[in-house]
């Protein structure tokens, strides 16, 4: 498979007075799957969109192998792309499929082929209207996959999945860019893909707040105690008088504190006469440093 | 330019729109043309006046050719339906999106729905001219009057209805590109076809200065292209000549094809 990097330099968009992106800048790694994450509104599928020519730029660029998404002779046989919804509920997945085949140059062997790469065959003939969401994500796949491209780009593509579904999507996407492919996949949960993707972009606001690789991101976790007593109201007093920075009540009963040793938790609430019934050390949870990342608070 | 089009005619051909609108159409067809053929054909019983007052005093021919343009007066609006909820149907559904990622030339895929819609909008005309001629011969036969089908002059008039309706699904394509909201582009469809147009043709032939423009609007250049028209022969206005009906109609349809790409097509898909 013919390797091809995703370019995103100084991207900007902007609708009247707002600013869907500002000045974004990453790349994807072929052989890579890299997670595009960020809150709702944060400028993913705007982005995305741009990258393959529906939307276009105010400024700054967003590149395909070096080439703009419309500057490749048939580009959906480079890249391979789906957004949310788009179908129409009256047709087949095979008619789906079918329809879009000739502008691939796609014969209806190869419409019967991506099914079946998606595990779709038995609902070939079923209208799509009548598909849980899940069936859905996976036709989009399979409408992505129809020109045999080297990149795909998947909005919210794990959404919706149950988890099978996601094991199934992760040992699909893993094959796919350990052959060489590239594979952009956006999601506003970094826990629905957080066993699919190798590195994350992580933006808020339309712009980029951090990208590294996965284990570059769990190395940002700050280490944490978690509390657990049956006196709650006692708890919380604790909490707030010895841990007023980094603990959280997570729930009546459990609180998390952030950056300390269970030792100094222990003696603390030894020291004010705390019946502790848990004290155990655990890391913060990476869903956590996505989230503080983005500037969007942890609603525990 | 080719696939595109192959494209198009799939998309069309697998959704359950067509057929529904073809049978539709037939059985509306039927029922129009019926209602007033009879209504001709025993003029003399019910005692049927004009819309001036006089009597109705046509010449048999022309009876039955008004009569047989009952299917493009009345039956264009499906064709047009069909073409324009071409266009729609793909905002409303987003699946314009995976169209245009795969097609990034979005002038090319507007124009390979203007092509993709002729062989149906062509199985409309036939399969609505037949549904009219047959039930319309029929009723002017039980009246006694002549059907006209023994006339090479008939038989050309339903030639050009046939391409009447033809070109009304093209119309279709241009005002489903320029108005890509499918709720709101069936609502100005119904409402223009089935009450403003009508109202306004009888309207205008009664305003002296402008009588002669009520020729030029969509309707009547279609009926224009069918050679005559239960409009005028009711005595609200006159026809263009068949050749310059076809000319105004596809007008149309590059007018709103054009409005289409600048407004909707050039735009973001977000």
């Amino acid at each position: 498979m013919e390797q091809r990097a995703v370019e995103v330099a100084s991207l900007t968009k902007r609708y009247g007075t707002i600013t869907a992106v500002d000045d974004l800048s990453f790349t994807a790694e072929p052989g890579r799957v890299t997670g595009f994450l960020g809150p709702n509104g944060a400028g993913k599928s705007t982005t995305l969109r741009i990258l393959v020519g529906l939307v276009a730029a105010t400024a700054g660029s967003a590149t395909i192998g070096g080439r703009g998404y419309a500057q490749h002779a048939r580009p959906g046989a480079i890249v391979g792309a789906h957004f949310e919804g788009a179908f129409h509920p009256g047709r087949t997945a095979r008619e789906h499929l079918r329809a879009y085949a000739p502008l691939v140059g796609a014969s209806d062997a190869r419409c019967d082929e991506v099914l079946e790469a998606v595990g779709m065959t038995d609902a070939a003939r079923r209208r799509v209207g009548g598909y849980s969401l899940g069936m859905r994500q996976r036709l989009g796949l399979a409408t992505a996959l129809l020109g045999d491209p080297s990149v795909l780009v998947l909005d919210e593509s794990a959404n919706g999945l149950d988890p099978a579904g996601i094991k199934w999507l992760r040992s699909f996407l893993r094959h796919f860019a350990d052959s060489g492919g590239t594979v952009l996949l956006s999601s506003h949960l970094l826990s629905e893909v957080e066993q699919t993707v190798d590195d994350v972009v992580i933006i808020a606001s339309g712009a980029l707040r951090h990208q590294s690789s996965l284990a570059q991101l769990r190395a940002l976790a700050r280490p944490a105690v978690r509390l657990v007593s049956p006196a709650t109201d006692a708890l919380a007093d604790f909490v707030r008088a010895r841990f007023p920075e980094s603990g959280v009540i997570e729930r009546a009963g459990q609180a998390s504190i952030a950056g300390v040793s269970a030792a100094d938790v222990g003696a603390a609430a030894y020291a004010d006469g705390l019946e502790v019934h848990g004290l155990s050390e655990a890391g913060e949870s990476l869903e956590s440093v996505f989230l503080g990342l983005t500037g969007t608070e942890s609603i525990v | 330019m080719s696939a595109a089009i192959t494209s198009e005619l799939r998309k069309l051909r697998s959704t359950r729109l067509w057929w529904v609108l073809l049978i539709s159409m037939a059985v509306g067809v039927a029922f129009i043309t019926g209602s007033i053929a009879f209504s001709f054909a025993f003029a003399d019983e019910l005692g049927g006046t004009s819309a001036t007052g006089e009597p109705v005093m046509m010449d048999p021919l022309e009876t039955a050719r008004t009569v047989y343009s009952l299917p493009v007066s009345f039956g264009y609006v499906f064709p047009v339906i069909l073409g324009a909820l071409a266009v729609t149907s793909e905002f409303r559904h987003r699946t314009i999106d995976t169209t245009l990622l795969l097609a990034p030339s979005r002038a090319r895929v507007i124009a390979a729905k203007f092509i993709a819609v002729l062989p149906f909008a062509l199985l409309y005309g036939v399969v609505g001219m037949a549904s009219g001629v047959a039930v319309g011969a029929g009723a002017l036969m039980l009246g006694g009057e002549p059907t006209g089908l023994d006339s090479v002059e008939v038989w050309q008039m339903l030639g050009m209805s046939v391409v009447a309706l033809t070109v009304w699904g093209v119309v279709g394509v241009g005002f489903g590109s320029a108005l890509t909201n499918q709720v709101v582009v069936i609502v100005v469809l119904l409402g223009w076809t089935q009450l403003v147009e009508p109202i306004v043709r009888v309207a205008l032939a009664f305003i002296e200065p402008v009588a002669g423009a009520a020729k030029f609007l969509p309707g009547a250049a279609g009926e224009a292209m069918a050679g005559a028209s239960f409009y005028t022969s009711v005595g609200a206005g006159d026809l263009l000549s068949p050749w310059a009906g076809f000319a105004v109609l596809l007008g149309y349809a590059a007018i709103a094809g054009v409005i289409g790409w600048l407004v909707t097509f050039r735009r973001d898909i977000a």
